[in-house]
């Protein structure tokens, strides 16, 4: 209530969010895996001189550079821009209290672009050994990259000291830090394998100078079963990984992915599934029988790749709700600290985009504006995360009995924060919004039919 | 009055995490190396445009025939660096973006939800701007589909440049956020109707040109496979661009100063005061470049480079001075985390050595020939 809110209709801020970060986080850890990748595969390649390996680790770099360099830098600015539009007072939370570390983050990641650009144009052109130390300056840049961004990813849910001293060292070396380091590093060899699966499988045969002739078949199983090597690898150290992490989360997150709340119990069960299903196609498929190393497997490998990206980096956001950063402040951006505060004054009065001048008099606008500052960062009315179905049927009692408990009720959900009048206002409004679409619009039209009295003056203006 | 109601986001309470001209220093600093390279971009697109229709005219098979020419080098070699440019435009705007938020985040976070569907679309316009600009570089310049690459990445570098000028604006007109907010929350607001936005746009796009100028005149200078003659051309067409894209920049200039609020213009016209010498010194700087150019590019590129790092500071001073009846940075509440500033420093500097590095590996190194089986073994 702090910021403006932004209103996306039908797909909501959060699932806006979710579907950016959702195919950088896909990349991103490919450009610390992929990195490890073709360093390690080119070192390997000099020293067992295999021709093969080098010509696929060259024209694997191409790849490499055109989908990291390109969208998973721009997509990582995707990911800063929609969330400092959906929540902008996490965002800024997050920016004062760790500028340092996103300063140093930034550093990483100037020194990763241009180790990139001199490994990819540096292949005809620097002698081996510094084109490997290129290679390794790159992965140390990328992964540091990655240790600096997870510090502060982790933070959000486990703030762990820096509730009580507020510091960027308390903050950034928290409970689940470690753990998900190593999960996100796993995932990041695991993304390596399964994405130099792809480009294996795309080899093929042609002419050429023998350093970019695509190899024999023969050498072209051999290089998929290398690839499904390091997929297998990453996918074998993540389930111990993530029970690790998922053991130093806070209880209550942790009840919400045995059942507490059935749609994230259903995605980490899904995550697993899908988890052990790569494992399995991977293992009996390009592994054992690299015959079958095709384009059609290598797709559907990275299908459930992204499949479970997604639906692991949503469970993880849906286990950190009611909060945005756990313990301190709600996902509607409204601080822990000030709950006590808002309740005295009115929502209306403490909020700082009110339109008060529309709501003089006015009951159903205020109980519009009570919505637009508390409610509509995460939810829309007929799209994702709607309330409209959700509350079909409800009369406005039993809407009313709900906000009073809605975080005892829904334990992902934050407490509604206001004065009784305001809420017993928004329940009469949210009963007009579950009668139908007719209702939603701008209220001004059906105040006189909803027989409301305004809100007392000194309530709706400050 | 909702039109006279000035709302402003309360500061965040863990203040700032050092002294309020330091992490200006910093915003500035990072946001100069941010334009040359953002510069770099857009008007390389647009010089790439410019060489690569030239050169398919010469290329046409009954085309007269004319003087010796790089229009085709001209178009490979500016192609062949804009994925690089890119990336370090991108890379190097991190930054500034970062500090501005930290110092103006209560007014840039409302401005940017006011327009936001713009401003979040500069994301999938740098996508394929980013990708056409992979396009042009492993495109012969000559062919259509280059054009088209062309004509794409620079319509939308253009436009992200245009909504950039919109929000930086949007930002230090706080009394219109309210109203604006108040009449839609779709983020769908623009500052378009702002008089000093296209002046603004059209200062940035001239000083882009003149940059791009620069770059050119490098290329010349530093490309090593270039012919001499065409090499010579390159330094003079880039050298001749610089100049005019400058003169034309203070037309341009004139008018964006008096499209500026006038409480503003006002401020910088009160006689011998730092601001006017800050501007004048600028202004002069840049003609020092004019002059220059022609005899030493590495003094007028020096000239040069203070001129923006001037107009940057200038540039500062507006924003200040605009906000200043209603948000100072300096009063927000300072709380130090100095440690964590020196870790910084530190890597900066040590990362600035690693990139220095490779870059002297790399131009130290002479291309090679592929290498074959034996290379390998």
């Amino acid at each position: 209530m702090n910021f403006p809110v932004w209103d996306v209709p039908l797909l909501g801020g959060g699932m806006l969010i979710a579907i950016v970060a959702i195919l950088h986080v896909f990349v991103a850890h490919f450009a610390v895996g992929g990195g490890l990748f073709l360093v390690w595969s080119e070192a390997r390649a000099y020293r067992r001189r295999d021709a093969d390996l080098l010509a696929y680790v060259r024209r694997h770099s191409t790849f490499f550079v055109l989908l990291v360099l390109v969208f998973g830098a721009v997509s990582g600015v995707g990911v800063w821009w929609t969330i400092a539009l959906v929540s902008p007072w996490a965002t800024s939370s997050l920016i004062h209290s760790f500028v340092w570390a996103w300063a140093i983050e930034w550093v990483f990641f100037f020194v990763e672009i241009a180790a990139a650009f001199v490994y990819y144009y540096g292949w005809d052109r620097l002698d081996r050994r510094t084109h490997l130390a290129v290679g390794w300056i790159y992965f140390g840049a990328a992964w540091l990259s990655l240790f600096v961004i997870n510090g502060i990813l982790t933070f959000m849910l486990t703030p762990g000291r820096w509730l009580m001293t507020p510091t960027l060292s308390a903050g950034f070396f928290n409970p689940t830090m470690v753990p998900s380091l190593v999960v996100r590093t796993a995932s990041a060899v695991a993304l390596a394998g399964l994405y130099g699966l792809v480009t294996a499988a795309r080899l093929g045969g042609g002419d050429g100078p023998k350093d970019t002739r695509p190899p024999a078949e023969e050498s072209r199983q051999r290089l998929a079963r290398y690839a499904a090597g390091w997929l297998l690898a990453g996918v074998v150290i993540l389930p111990v990984a993530g029970a690790w992490y998922v053991s130093r989360i806070p209880a209550a997150a942790r009840l919400l992915t045995v059942g507490g709340a059935p749609a994230v119990t259903i995605f980490a069960a899904l995550s697993m599934a899908l988890s052990v299903l790569i494992f399995l196609i991977a293992y009996f498929g390009p592994y054992r029988q690299p015959r079958f190393a095709n384009l059609l497997v290598a797709s559907i490998l990275l299908v459930l790749g992204l499949g479970v990206t997604g639906v692991t980096e949503w469970v993880r956001e849906a286990v950190r709700k009611p909060y945005v950063i756990y313990g301190y402040m709600y996902s509607n951006g409204i601080r822990q600290a000030d709950r006590a505060r808002i309740t005295d004054l009115g929502v209306l009065q403490a909020a700082k985009w009110v339109d008060r001048q529309a709501i003089a008099g006015s009951r159903m606008k205020a109980a519009a504006e009570i919505f637009r500052a508390e409610c509509r960062s995460c939810h829309t009315l007929d799209g994702y995360n709607a309330l409209r179905p959700l509350m079909h049927g409800w009369s406005e009692q039993f809407i009313d009995y709900q906000l009073q408990r809605l975080n005892e009720l829904k334990g992902y959900m934050p407490p509604l924060v206001g004065s009784e009048d305001e809420r017993r206002a928004l329940a009469i409004w949210l009963a007009g919004v579950a009668r139908g679409p007719a209702f939603s619009a701008p209220p001004t039209q059906r105040e006189s039919d909803s027989g409301q009295a305004a809100l007392p003056e000194r309530e709706v203006l400050r | 009055m909702n039109g006279l109601r000035i709302v402003l986001a309360d500061a965040d309470p863990a203040g700032l995490p050092a002294e309020v001209w330091l992490l200006k220093g910093l915003l500035i600093f990072t946001f100069v190396l941010h334009l040359f390279f953002m510069n770099a971009v857009l008007g390389g697109g647009l010089v790439w445009l410019w060489a690569s229709g030239h050169a398919r005219r010469t290329a046409r098979p009954h085309a007269p025939a004319s003087g010796p020419d790089g229009y085709g080098e001209l178009a490979g070699a500016i192609g062949r660096l804009l994925p690089v440019t890119t990336a370090f435009a991108i890379t190097t705007g991190v930054a500034p973006l970062l500090f501005t938020q930290l110092l103006y985040g209560q007014l840039f976070y409302t401005s940017s939800v006011l327009m936001a569907w713009p401003w979040l679309a500069i994301v999938l316009l740098l996508l394929a701007g980013y990708y056409a600009n992979y396009g042009i570089a492993y495109t012969r310049p000559t062919t259509g589909r280059a054009l088209a690459l062309g004509v794409a990445s620079s319509a939308l570098f253009l436009a992200i440049g245009f909504v950039f000028t919109n929000n930086m604006t949007l930002m230090l007109r706080p009394e219109q956020h309210a109203p604006l907010y108040f009449a839609s929350d779709a983020g769908w607001h623009s500052n378009a109707g702002d008089l000093w936005v296209w002046p603004r746009f059209a200062h940035m796009l001239a000083g882009s040109m003149a940059i791009c100028g620069l770059v050119v005149a490098w290329i010349a200078r530093l490309h090593r496979r270039l012919d001499p003659r065409v090499a010579a051309w390159m330094g003079q067409r880039g050298a001749r661009l610089f100049g005019a894209a400058t003169l034309a920049q203070f037309v341009v200039g004139v008018g964006f100063f008096f499209a500026l609020p006038v409480p503003v213009r006002e401020v910088f016209e009160a006689g011998v005061t730092p601001d006017a010498i800050l501007l004048v010194t600028g202004v002069a700087f840049a003609l020092a470049a004019v002059v220059l150019v022609r005899r030493s590019l590495l003094l007028a590129s020096c000239a040069a480079l203070v001129a923006v790092a001037d107009m940057a500071v200038v540039r500062h001073r507006v924003r200040t001075l605009l906000l200043e009846p209603y948000f100072q940075p300096e009063s927000l509440p300072v709380v130090p985390q100095t440690a964590p500033f020196v870790l910084f420093a530190v890597l900066l500097v040590a990362g600035l050595a690693v990139v220095g590095w490779m870059i002297w590996k790399f131009a130290a190194a002479r291309p090679v020939e592929a290498p074959t089986d034996a290379a390998v073994s």
